[in-house]
């Protein structure tokens, strides 16, 4: 699936540390940059 | 990871950041003490968040490219690490970056092929001052 400019993103579900689920959606509360981490930080 | 450094020119310009990596929750817990973050990180160990965000993985191939070595010996001299690939991870899964809205909407996209290929801080900056920027 390829976004778009002007998609709305998937509201995925995530864990947080302790294992619990969290939705994206639930996260997002300002404009917001979401890193999906690569290996090299 | 510069956003982590540069954390404060995300919160002055009341933006927030969210960090997704594909490490189970256990070994995120022990990660986070070494490499404590200003910002929430969440797991996705089956990936799901990254293939719906269309993030593949690259190739072996691509991945011992000469010119993505020398950039990945570059960054690390720039300061850079090389983080550890933990039990689980896939060292082909690739990354990326998107800047979305309050209301969700994707304003911005970064993925590459190439792991070793970042937005520029100040790109992600500016595109938040146009964000934020009274009418």
């Amino acid at each position: 699936m390829s976004l778009r400019v002007g998609d709305t993103i998937p509201d995925v579900t995530l864990l947080d540390p302790s294992g619990r689920e969290i939705k994206l959606f639930e996260q997002i509360h300002q404009p917001t940059l979401i890193v999906f981490l690569r290996h090299l930080m | 990871m510069k956003v982590k450094q540069s954390y404060e020119e995300f919160t002055k310009r009341r933006a927030q950041v969210i960090a997704i990596a594909m490490t189970a929750p256990p070994l995120m817990t022990v990660w986070l003490k070494e490499n404590p973050l200003p910002f929430p990180i969440f797991s996705d160990p089956e990936l799901k968040a990254y293939r719906a965000f269309g993030l593949q993985k690259t190739s072996l191939l691509k991945l011992l490219n000469p010119l993505v070595i020398g950039r990945y010996v570059k960054q690390i001299f720039e300061g850079g690490k090389i983080r550890r690939i933990l039990p689980g991870e896939d060292p082909l899964q690739l990354g990326g970056d998107f800047l979305v809205t309050q209301a969700k909407t994707l304003i911005a996209s970064w993925t590459s092929s190439d792991p070793t290929r970042q937005p520029e801080l100040f790109t992600i900056l500016s595109l938040l001052d146009q964000l934020t920027k009274p009418e």
